[in-house]
């Protein structure tokens, strides 16, 4: 986010000159192109997935695209079961870690402001939960347990991705 | 306005500095609806209403709101923008006012890791060759696992056709993250490089609404780019 | 239509003088005008039925029923009953058509060739006997988008639940030809062919495009999970919920689980007042739309229930509207929330939906709920029309926007005038039939002989009718009853073998025994017309709706004996009276000389009428000098211009209107003038134009007066003096304060003008001194319709809104000799005191006095002393008093635009009375036996439509049979019998009662 915007806004000729992908269009790229082979069979449970504010509504306003069918594929590649959360896309929830907030001390608030992306995620009834955003994951990590979910499995996309690679 | 009736409303510093969303509705078209207020999971707590930061803003009253920690209280995740029927750009408006905080008053560790980042080219301080080491050993780590036998990572490769930075968590206290990119791009067989200095990943100036860092930290993927002659660039976050 | 024609294509090549197409409410209003004066109109539609989007409301506000039978004409209609405008629309003049596109209009207004794109029903309507076989064994099923999804239909079906049933319709995107409808069909009606025909028809006077607009669809936004979440529903979808004729019959039932409903939300503007998607409109009908449905599912719900409005504005900008809202608020219970829902959610692992909203200490409350109503409004943009601005086409709105029914009906009377004018100017004549269809008196008048028809598709019932038996017991009745078995009743061959029976048998009395095809109305007319016969002498018995009631297999002989017994008996005392014709004074009256009644004189005179415009005051122009819109001043200035030229108007000023007598068509009114002088003018119709005033009620919020507080309408004023210190400057601050003295008792209805006039003169000002800070206090912003963007401008521009309740107004003080106004910021929760140079207080109108008229007149006038209309949705200028309108403030507080359209769509009502030279009346209506009538009253006081009136010379009752619509009140109030009821005198009833015995 505040590298291609940064990009866009004051390095704008780096675009004639350099191909700038972000995690998405490589993953989606390395699967299509068939440079990965994928194993579903590895994550057999129930899942579900997060968008990022960053990568869904926000991309979408300011660079005009949201990440949110790429990731989709992706998921479709990697596990047997994943539902979707709802709200979902545009309109989901942040988890409450967005903006810097991990890094501020207003502890107290940023865990409130996880309780609907928690009670979203405990409707699924997912055992794990998929993301791709570094922030998303130090929250939801931080604050599953005050919610009632020890057990829940934490991962970003790329992690799923690299654990269902098929060794050749 | 508040209680003082002599005062003339002032002219908001925020609203001339904040960009517009692409409707281009001055902050001014506020409807007073409710629906950020409605929608944001923070409203209520600690005084914080995205509704009435907006309102105050339309007063002039940026001081008021400059001086306390609303601006930091919010994620910035858009969920009142996503709904605003007219179009109001509110997380520039809280981003605006955190630029508008004097530096030392920044709370928590923003301002550090961005002051670090300047510094040392990572938000964490750590030297050049702290950083290889740990890369290194990881990486060899990595070699052991079956499929990845013979696995290094590249630093500061010429020519290679994608650059890949870090976040410095990952570095620090999460080295076991630092794998699976490098699982993936070794199975894909991506011409991949990581370089030894300014390989910080984050950016923080964009939530401490620090344009002048930011445009430095930037700057750096930049240079790397041409020094380096990479074709591409991995986004970092 | 001749016996001929089968073909949907056939049927539309009649002549035709106007075609309308859209058959919304605005649509069939324009038909019915037309058709009240002759014209031949083709009334088509794209939609596979007419009615538009109100064939989903069982109700509307504010008296919560529907209504939509009170547009059908008053005068010279049929004596018949079936007049439900949901079963279908039947007039004589016009012809209906569904599916149908108008796709090119050219030529010149007064001779156009309009082609149409038609597709066919698949169903002959002149042999379809409506049995629903058809449907029975149709296999397809398809989501019936009338009902909101929930259900299926047929791909065979009746397209909304009211229609007579012989309008099935085959869908052709789910029809897959399998033919199993045409194999069982039992008169061939069916064709499986789908494709589009073309029909040209030439020598149209005009086209009148009524189009509409589509409904926003809430499932192309993400926050309200319409079309994920089934429990969310659009408004429209839950007047199908809450419909008897629905898809759960009725019952408060959610569709994701069944079960009860008991909480409910509405969240307004759904797709409206939203620059994000390009909706800067506010879509007008969804407040009072929302507010209907929380009262009336309220009421279903029963106790423990609770509703509630989550809104920016409540727009009550109607007459009646803010009652209607409080009422709802403090009476009934519904909440109001001050909220724009932000998004819908899911309530833990339940169907239950959660709205998330702050409070007014500000803090963010969840409240679950068991269905959420979206309050969609209206789409952007119009459908595309390649010939609207073609020569010739009539549009009804040039700009797209919903409208409530009374200003769509006003809408489309308005333009029914002007395409008249257009078809007067140029002289050209209704395509009538010439036939005469007085009955023949020499047939009539002999005594009763029956004859009973027995249609043999009635033994193809589910239960067994003895005809053996039900004969002999018609031929108990006496020797000379006839009776005659037909193959298909309702077929042109049926009709002709009945034709000849009664030819052949001298019969005078028929009745056809035969199912609901048959008894269609406009059918039995035809019929009867053919046979010279009057209506009246033709009876015709569903038998087939009759034996439903019994299970299958019983015996429904004894029955169906009874009642034919019982009907025969009643055709027996039935007897004829010819209407009575009377000529008529092609002259109006109208009162007032304001805007209104000068549009209404100078249109009026357009026609060829010759008009009496009287004036109380000394000049005519009303209040001229206060009208922004430039355009709009000058038109008046124009019409005041032709007004004092036009020898066909005669002005009478300082003169007032004292007595009148006569009835629609025949007046004889007395007028004096201020120096006592007297006249007497004859003329048919009048048209009440009093207007209104502005209403200075600024006492009712400042004790003293100050300079530099004044009303918005002297703001305006100022504003407009090029000297006055406002425009000079330099100006600091400004407050203005909403609903001074309005919307709260005693003047609690919302003048529609004073927002519109804040927001303009604010604008004004920032234009003038962009540094100066304005404030508005405000209860609710009513910019409906496309005057939103004034609000949105006046935002823009820098004006800060601040709202209030009438429990918290905001207070003037003045004691420092400054004006300091304090208030509540309910955004920031905080008080706020704001110095004003200048204090706007918005005050609103109220009508002229018309106390003495309405001595004169005997018209109703609400609380507010506005004229009462006959109905105010269907009928708005129309007054009780048949031959009496009304438009204007006299009526309702109006802006200027609307009240011209109004003063339009009065004289088209005038036209429809006076157009034809004669008018008749229909025969059943009351009358009254002097010599047991003790003259005591009550039935005048009790005539909905005042058509009684006591004759003081010679102290009898008379009655009006122009204004009479013989809807018996009064022989049921009539304490001695001596009022009695055309073709119900009390003996036929009888008869009928104790034959059934």
């Amino acid at each position: 986010m505040a590298t291609r915007s940064g990009l866009l806004k004051w390095y704008p000729e780096f675009f004639d000159k350099y191909g700038a992908f972000t995690v998405f269009d490589l993953l989606v790229d390395y699967i299509k192109s068939g440079r990965i082979k994928l194993d579903k069979s590895r994550f057999p449970m129930r899942a579900t997935y997060h968008d990022p504010c960053n990568y869904g509504r926000k991309s979408e306003e300011k660079f005009g695209h949201g990440y949110y069918d790429e990731a989709r594929f992706v998921l479709d590649n990697c596990l047997e079961d994943w539902v979707e959360l709802f709200p979902t896309r545009a309109n989901d929830f942040c988890c409450g870690g967005g903006g810097g907030a991990l890094l501020t001390p207003y502890q107290d608030a940023r865990v409130h402001y996880a309780r609907r992306k928690m009670e979203q995620i405990k409707r699924t009834g997912a055992e794990l939960l998929v993301l791709p955003c570094h922030s998303c994951h130090g929250q939801i990590k931080a604050v599953k347990e005050t919610y009632g979910m020890p057990d829940l499995e934490v991962k970003y996309l790329w992690e799923v991705v690299a654990e269902a690679l098929v060794i050749e | 306005m508040g209680t003082d009736t002599e005062t003339k409303r002032k002219q908001s510093a925020v609203k001339e500095k904040a960009p517009l969303r692409p409707v281009e509705s001055p902050m001014d078209i506020c409807l007073g609806c409710g629906t950020c207020s409605a929608g944001c999971a923070m409203t209520g707590v600690d005084g914080f209403d995205p509704r009435k930061i907006v309102r105050k803003v339309l007063m002039g009253r940026d001081a008021e709101l400059v001086g306390s920690k609303l601006p930091w209280i919010c994620t910035m995740c858009g969920k009142c923008e996503h709904a605003c029927p007219m179009g109001i750009n509110i997380v520039n408006m809280i981003r605006t006012l955190r630029g508008m905080v004097d530096r030392d008053k920044v709370p928590g560790m923003i301002q550090k890791g961005v002051e670090l980042c300047l510094e040392t080219g990572n938000n964490l301080g750590l030297p050049a060759e702290d950083f290889t080491f740990i890369i290194e050993d990881v990486a060899a780590e990595m070699a052991e696992e079956p499929g990845f036998e013979g696995f290094t990572v590249p630093i500061d490769k010429k020519g290679a056709n994608l650059l890949h930075t870090l976040h410095n968590k990952l570095v620090n206290t999460q080295n076991e993250d630092l794998v699976h990119w490098w699982k993936i791009f070794h199975m894909a067989g991506e011409d991949f490089t990581i370089p030894s200095e300014n390989w910080e990943g984050v950016n923080w100036g964009l939530f401490s609404g620090d344009d002048e860092s930011m445009k430095i930290v930037v700057g750096r993927i930049v240079e790397h780019m041409d020094r380096l002659e990479i074709k591409n660039l991995m986004y970092p976050e | 239509m001749t016996e001929e024609m089968t073909s949907k294509a056939d049927r539309i090549s009649t002549p035709v003088n106007i075609v309308v197409a859209g058959a919304g409410i605005t649509g069939i209003r324009t038909a019915i005008d037309f058709a009240a004066s002759g014209y031949k109109v083709l009334l088509v539609d794209k939609a596979m039925h007419g009615g538009g989007i109100l064939t989903r409301l069982d109700h509307q506000f504010p008296n919560d029923h529907c209504g939509m039978c009170r547009m059908l004409p008053m005068i010279d209609r049929g004596t018949d009953k079936e007049t439900c405008l949901r079963r279908g629309l039947f007039h004589e003049n016009i012809l209906t058509c569904y599916s149908t596109e108008v796709v090119a209009v050219d030529g010149k207004a007064g001779d156009l060739a309009v082609n149409l794109s038609v597709v066919p029903t698949g169903v002959d309507k002149t042999r379809c006997s409506g049995c629903g076989e058809c449907e029975r064994v149709c296999p397809v099923m398809v989501p019936d988008h009338f009902n909101g999804d929930w259900v299926n239909r047929k791909a065979i079906f009746l397209p909304t639940p009211h229609l007579s049933p012989d309008s099935r319709v085959i869908d052709w995107q789910a029809c897959t030809s399998c033919g199993a409808c045409v194999e069982v069909c039992p008169t061939h009606a069916i064709t499986l062919n789908g494709e589009r025909e073309q029909v040209e028809l030439k020598g149209v006077y005009a086209v009148v495009l009524a189009r509409g607009v589509n409904l926003y669809d809430p499932a192309l936004t993400d926050v309200y999970g319409y079309g994920v979440l089934p429990n969310v529903v659009t408004a429209t979808d839950f007047e199908r919920i809450m419909s008897s004729s629905g898809p759960y019959q009725g019952e408060m039932m959610r569709p994701s689980d069944g079960k009860p409903i008991k909480k409910i939300a509405w969240i307004q503007c759904v797709g409206s007042r939203n620059v994000m998607i390009g909706a800067d409109f506010c879509s007008s009908v969804c407040c009072m739309f929302a507010v209907k449905e929380a009262i009336l599912a309220k009421q279903k719900m029963g106790k423990e229930s609770d509703a509630v409005i989550f809104y920016m504005d409540m727009r009550t900008f109607g007459r009646d509207f803010q009652r209607y809202k409080d009422e709802a608020e403090n009476v009934k219970g519904i909440r109001f929330v001050r909220m724009r829902v932000h998004s819908i959610q899911l309530h833990e692992n339940t169907d239950d939906l959660l709205i998330s909203y702050v409070n007014k200490d500000g803090e963010q409350v969840d409240e679950i709920f068991d269905l959420v109503v979206l309050s969609t409004g209206r789409k952007k943009d119009f459908l595309t029309c390649d010939w609207a601005e073609a020569d010739g086409v009539f549009q009804v709105d040039r700009l797209p926007g919903f409208k409530d029914i009374a200003d769509s009906v006003v809408g489309a009377s308005a333009i029914s005038e002007q395409v008249l004018r257009m078809i007067h100017q140029q002289n050209l004549k209704p395509d009538k039939n010439e036939s005469d269809h007085s009955p023949d008196i020499s047939f009539v008048e002999r005594r009763p002989s029956y004859i009973t028809v027995l249609c043999d598709c009635n033994t193809s019932l589910s239960n067994p009718i003895d005809f053996q038996k039900l004969e002999n017991t018609i031929h108990a009745l006496s020797s000379g009853h006839q009776i005659l078995r037909v193959e298909q009743a309702c077929s042109k061959e049926g009709w002709q073998t009945i034709r000849k029976a009664i030819m052949d048998g001298q019969a005078n009395r028929c009745l056809i025994m035969a199912c609901d095809a048959a008894v269609d109305f406009s059918r039995k007319r035809e019929f009867t017309n053919e046979l010279g016969f009057p209506v009246s002498f033709v009876d015709l018995l569903d038998v087939v709706s009759l034996v439903r009631r019994f299970q299958e297999g019983e015996d429904a002989t004894d029955t169906v004996s009874k009642e034919v017994f019982m009907r025969l008996n009643r055709l027996g005392t039935r007897s004829y009276a010819s209407p009575l014709k009377q000529a008529q004074v092609k002259t109006v009256l109208v009162i007032g000389g304001g805007p209104a009644g000068l549009q209404a004189a100078s249109v009026l005179a357009a026609h060829g009428f010759t008009v009496k415009l009287v004036e109380k005051t000394d000049r005519l122009g009303g209040k001229l000098a206060q009208i922004e819109e430039s355009d709009l001043k000058q038109h008046v200035e124009k019409m005041l211009a032709g007004v004092n030229k036009n020898p066909q108007i005669d002005v009478y000023l300082e003169t007032e209107v004292i007595q009148t007598s006569g009835r629609p068509g025949v007046c004889m009114t007395k007028l004096k003038h201020a120096s006592g002088e007297t006249r007497i003018i004859h003329h048919g119709a009048t048209i009440l134009a009093t207007g209104g005033k502005e209403v200075d009620t600024s006492a009712s919020v400042v004790s003293e007066s100050h300079e530099r507080i004044i009303t918005g309408f002297d703001m305006d004023a100022m504003l407009k003096a090029n000297d006055s210190d406002l425009v000079k400057g330099p100006v600091s601050t400004v407050v203005m304060i909403q609903c001074v003295g309005s919307r709260q008792e005693p003047n609690n209805y919302c003048s529609r003008i004073c927002c519109l006039k804040s927001l303009k003169n604010a604008i004004r000002i920032k234009d003038l001194h962009p540094e100066t800070d304005i404030y508005i206090f405000y209860r609710d912003i009513m910019t409906y319709g496309n005057s939103e963007i004034l609000y949105t401008e006046a935002r823009k521009k820098g004006v800060l809104f601040i709202p209030f309740d009438t429990d918290n107004p905001p207070r003037i003080n003045m004691a420092s000799g400054a004006i300091i106004i304090e208030g509540d910021d309910p955004f920031l929760g905080e008080p706020v005191q704001i110095k004003a140079d200048w204090l706007a207080l918005a005050t609103g109108v109220m009508p002229n006095d018309v106390s003495d008229l309405k001595q004169v007149f005997s018209f109703e006038t609400t609380q507010d002393g506005f004229i009462q209309e006959a109905d105010s949705k269907w009928r708005p200028v129309d007054t009780e008093r048949v031959g009496v309108f009304v438009c204007g403030l006299a009526r309702t507080p109006a802006r200027l635009d609307e009240v011209l359209l109004e003063a339009n769509a009065a004289a088209q009502r005038v036209l429809t009375l006076l157009e034809k030279d004669h008018t008749s009346y229909s025969p059943v209506t009351a009358r009254v036996r002097n010599a047991i009538c003790s003259v005591c009253g009550i039935c005048i006081e009790v005539c909905p439509y005042q058509a009684r009136y006591m004759d003081e010379d010679r102290r009898v009752v008379h009655v009006d049979n122009l204004a009479c619509q013989g809807c018996g009140t009064c022989a049921a109030e009539c304490p001695n019998n001596a009022t009695v009821l055309g073709e119900y005198e009390d003996h036929g009833v009888m008869s009928m009662i104790e034959s059934s015995l």
